[in-house]
């Protein structure tokens, strides 16, 4: 407790006369050489440094991990087909990676380099892209912005987090050089112990997991104490940006649930190293505790992840419809009701796994976690009733994420179902539910967020005619992915497969060819964003004329301590019927006509 | 009477367009009817559920697009007004009616769930085997599926056939010998995970055969393995043949065993393909999951626990496919599990027999044992008496 009030003594503005600048520069400005600014930028405790380069590591590996997923779709662009000369020989056809690689007489290195794929793009993906997306990159950025703080409150612990996030990353890189791993993302037991025997890539692959867990506590523990002690004069729990209870409600996630899969993954090495029977049948273990444990995990996570995108969405919606969102407390508390019901979900994914009649608990809960998902759509819409709706880029992937978001959420009706998931467990269309939630959601809403906080951020502007054809691309080309995998999955393809039989491939081209034009968006983003940073137009202090705090008080980008004087505040985040937005050209923005009936509030 | 009315109201033509729409959901997401009776209640639900899901997403993507329409920043001046901030009765509907719309999809679910885990008590049982990366099945009275093998992928890797009687229900008991796999039926909408040092079972009730499916001979399922296995998980398959109980009955009989008349060197080509031996090992020289057999009787090989040199007689044999684990080539992996206990010593004599066989090394004088019939092979082992 010390600490945070050592901070407050020492590091918030309203005590910062004593720093006696009146001038601040942006944070982006350089100290000094290219080696003082490296070294500036490598030891920096500045939250909003640490956010820009978690951000461009994340994107880095979002890249990797989406180079892998086309290899993977381009492997199942068609089915593998034998010929067998007269001699007996065989050749394979259709086997374009294997082909690519050397490998095309060969079914089994085929089919090995394609589970090595697979899993790299799930580990990549969840590990190193959507658990610390949004909030490790713009959390870290925004959250004592939209707080009115000077940094969070661990700013060590911060840089601290960054640097256990690039020994995870190293791991994980020194493991793929080696070969890689075919176990799935989910390493499930006794697969996982017993795979590549003769090698230690598992055991690599596993230490960065559990590595970056300790990544992901760090951040989670930083946040829950800034929201809790950092909020500025005036900020009561109901006046924080939704933005702020998205990533509160995360980071109180990946404190609690991270422990568990840190244990996990550590008995899951002790198995393969030492040969200590925890979940191999063969040495007295169990194969099904290590799904428990998993998912005990690995369940929590999944709203890790998709709390922080629903977060955004709050903050783009209501500057969107420059409108305040419906519910804000609805809205709160089925952030709160997520984060808490999504520890007692976790058999949802072991429905098939022994046949228990104890799922239907974890069925009937899962059923009570869709609902407060439910909610936060209905208010969402209801936001836009009577607004002024933007068709900015940002805004356009706010309104794509509850496109995609509905459908996610609606199909995970068919799987919480217990009769109707064992028939689609495992399947495609599994998969394609959880592309339409952690990437329609997640995602989807990262994205959008990097364009709506992109002035913020670099103080320049992006071209919203170029950005927009590379969102329609992503949108349609998400669609082609993903909506063809719920047709095959109910037909019966299920996942992880390398191969499959003829009649599926029609909806595996469809689902190529979209990940194809998934990818072209996605690297016009990258074309439009490397522009904007090399010639876009310079961007004011609040080009959407928003009301948070980091657009009101805060010049783009913001100076290294954030604000000249410790904002106070005077008006709620979505204040939009009465406040017109400080820091805009006068006549930029307008408020709301009165209703035509009197409202009672 | 009634019906004709119905139809010619517009009512009745927008019902006749809701059923047709109904049907070609229901086929785009289901190949075929459900070929049990617990497919068609799972069927039944999906529809539900999907029609809970189009009219949400229509009705909520409308409305979305219609605010936008109004509402778009270029109808600022007219249409952007100050509304209301919540509305308590309005939120508490849309939290409780979803609420109450999910209760039946939970509630069949579980009655659905509870009829697929509960096996009536005169159940058809077979056991099944799931290994890296092939399904083995075993009668009641012994009996494993003998002969077919079928492609139903075309890269080349046969699957096991095998029957159950159409119009009695069959339960499958199912573990695994290594890694956890799972039995995946689609035509009867179910699965259950196979699992190592475990067993766990599944029911399905196949409907009786049909003019059709009589005419082919019986109706045939596609089985997959659905849990990630590793190099040959994707091929891991079976095809299910539902056939007439007498015919079922006659077949699983004729399985028992061995013809009398086939020669040991018969006997080790059926094990070959029975075993699911040929998913890892050629008898063409083509390297596979594990060395091919041609040629491998007579040679020397290098193993990974430093041994080399060894000659490959019937000795070897014996102890590496009974024992696989003790000794591996180098090259290779450790995927083989050990057959100790899995073939009966007819099967292993009939395969050392045939792998002889399939050497250039062996003259042809070498391998009359190996027409030795079934028949003459159980009468020399019953005349050795309790001593072997």
């Amino acid at each position: 407790m010390a600490t945070i009030g050592d901070i407050h003594k020492s590091g918030l503005p309203h005590h910062g006369h004593a720093h006696g600048h009146d001038h601040h520069g942006s944070y982006l400005e350089r100290k000094g050489g290219m080696i003082v600014t490296i070294w500036d930028w490598m030891t920096t405790v500045d939250h909003k440094k640490i956010g820009v380069m978690y951000l461009f590591a994340i994107l880095f590996m979002f890249f990797l991990g989406g180079v892998a997923a086309l290899v993977v779709r381009t492997e199942l662009l068609q089915p593998n087909v034998a010929t067998v000369a007269a001699s007996g020989s065989v050749t394979y056809s259709g086997n374009l990676i294997g082909h690519a690689f050397g490998q095309g007489e060969n079914i089994a290195k085929s089919n090995e380099f394609y589970n090595r794929a697979m899993t790299l793009h799930g580990v990549i993906m969840v590990f190193l892209v959507i658990v610390p997306s949004v909030p490790a990159s713009l959390g870290n950025f925004l959250l004592p912005l939209m707080l009115g703080a000077k940094d969070v409150a661990f700013p060590r612990l911060n840089l601290a987090s960054w640097y256990v996030y690039l020994l995870g990353s190293i791991f994980a890189i020194i493991s793929i050089v080696q070969g890689g791993v075919d176990t799935g993302w989910t390493f499930y037991t006794p697969y996982s112990t017993t795979t590549d025997a003769a090698y230690y890539n598992v055991v690599w692959m596993v230490t960065a997991a559990f590595i970056l867990g300790f990544s992901s506590i760090f951040t989670g523990l930083n946040f829950v104490v800034t929201v809790h002690k950092l909020r500025a004069p005036g900020m009561g729990w109901f006046d924080m940006p939704l933005f702020v209870w998205g990533i509160y409600g995360a980071a109180i996630i990946q404190v609690l649930a991270t422990p568990v899969i840190g244990i996990t993954l550590l008995l899951l090495i002790f198995e393969r190293l030492f040969h200590i029977g925890i979940f191999d049948p063969r040495m007295g273990g169990d194969p099904v505790l290590f799904q428990h444990f998993f998912w005990f995990y690995s369940h929590p996570v999944v709203y890790v992840m998709i709390l922080p995108g629903m977060a955004v969405i709050n903050e783009m919606i209501a500057t969107g419809a420059r409108k305040p969102i419906f519910g804000y407390r609805a809205v709160a508390f089925s952030t709160l009701a997520i984060a808490g019901i999504s520890f007692i979900v976790w058999g949802h994914h072991l429905f098939t796994s022994e046949g228990e009649v104890a799922a239907v608990v974890f069925s009937a809960l899962t059923f009570l976690v869709a609902i407060p998902s439910a909610v936060k759509v209905f208010n969402w819409i209801s936001t836009l009733y009577k607004g002024s709706i933007s068709m900015a880029t940002w805004n356009l992937y706010a309104l794509a994420f509850l496109w995609l978001f509905t459908i996610g959420g609606l199909t995970g009706l068919f799987l919480g179902s217990l009769a109707v998931d064992l028939h689609l467990h495992d399947t495609y269309f599994v998969v394609a539910h959880f592309h339409y939630v952690m990437m329609g959601g997640t995602i989807i809403a990262f994205i959008g967020a990097i364009h709506f906080w992109w002035p913020k951020m670099f103080g320049k502007m992006y071209n919203e005619f170029w950005a927009r054809i590379a969102f329609f691309l992503v949108f349609i080309g998400f669609n082609a992915t993903f909506f063809p995998q719920f047709v095959m999955g109910s037909q019966g393809m299920p996942r992880r497969y390398a191969n499959y039989v003829d009649v599926f491939q029609p909806y595996h081209f469809a689902s190529t060819i979209g990940s194809y034009i998934l990818a072209l968006g996605f690297f016009l983003h990258l074309f439009v964003f490397l522009h904007s940073l090399a010639a876009g137009r310079k961007a004011g202090p609040n080009p959407w004329g928003s009301l948070t705090l980091e657009w009101t008080n805060a010049s783009s980008p913001p100076i290294e301590h954030n604000f000249d004087h410790e904002p106070v505040v005077t008006h709620g985040p979505y204040d939009y019927d009465n406040v017109i937005p400080p820091q805009t050209a006068p006549g930029e923005f307008v408020l709301p006509k009165p209703a035509a009936v009197a409202i009672k509030h | 009477m009634m019906h004709d009315a119905l139809s010619s109201s517009a009512f009745g033509s927008l019902s006749l367009g809701l059923a047709g729409f109904h049907e070609w959901t229901k086929s785009l997401f289901f190949f075929s009817t459900g070929a049990s009776s617990q497919a068609t209640h799972t069927e039944n639900l999906f529809m539900y559920i999907m029609w809970i899901n189009i009219v949400s997403f229509v009705a909520l993507m409308g409305l979305i697009f219609y605010f936008i329409a109004k509402y778009h920043r270029g109808k600022q001046s007219e249409n952007y007004q100050v509304s209301v901030q919540h509305n308590t009765p309005l939120e508490l509907a849309w939290s409780i009616i979803p609420l109450i719309i999910m209760v039946p999809i939970f509630y069949y679910g579980f009655t659905g769930y509870l009829d697929k885990l509960s096996a009536p008590a005169d159940a058809e049982e077979i056991m099944v085997s799931g290994q890296k990366w092939n399904w083995t099945f075993s009668y009641r009275n012994g009996a494993q599926p003998r002969g077919d093998q079928v492609m139903l992928t075309k890269s080349n890797y046969p699957v096991p056939q095998f029957i159950v009687p159409a119009g009695r229900p069959v339960k499958l008991i199912m573990s695994s010998k290594d890694v956890i796999h799972a039995f995946y039926i689609p035509d009867f909408r179910t699965k259950m995970d196979v699992i190592p040092n475990r067993y766990t079972s599944m029911w399905f009730f196949p409907q009786p055969l049909s003019e059709q499916d009589k005419s082919k001979g019986g109706r045939l399922h596609t089985v997959f393995c659905a849990e990630y296995c590793g190099d040959y998980h994707s091929e891991m398959a079976a095809q299910m043949k539902v056939v007439s109980i007498p015919e079922f009955e006659a077949t699983i009989k004729q399985w028992t065993d061995y013809n009398p008349v086939d020669d040991l060197l018969k006997v080790g080509s059926m094990v070959y393909t029975a075993k699911g031996c040929n998913s890892c090992h050629s008898i063409s020289g083509d390297k596979n999951t594990g060395p091919t057999w041609k040629n491998m009787f007579g040679d020397t090989h290098e193993y990974t626990n430093g041994e080399s040199g060894k000659l490959v007689d019937e000795n070897w044999l014996r102890e590496n496919i009974l024992y696989s684990q003790k000794r591996i080539m180098k090259g290779y992996p450790t995927s083989m599990p050990n057959y100790v206990g899995q073939l009966t010593p007819l099967e292993v004599d009939a395969l050392i027999w045939y792998i002889k066989s399939l050497s250039d090394k062996t003259k042809p004088a070498d391998l009359e044992g190996g027409k030795k019939t079934v028949k003459q092979y159980k009468e020399e082992a019953k005349s050795k008496g309790s001593s072997n």
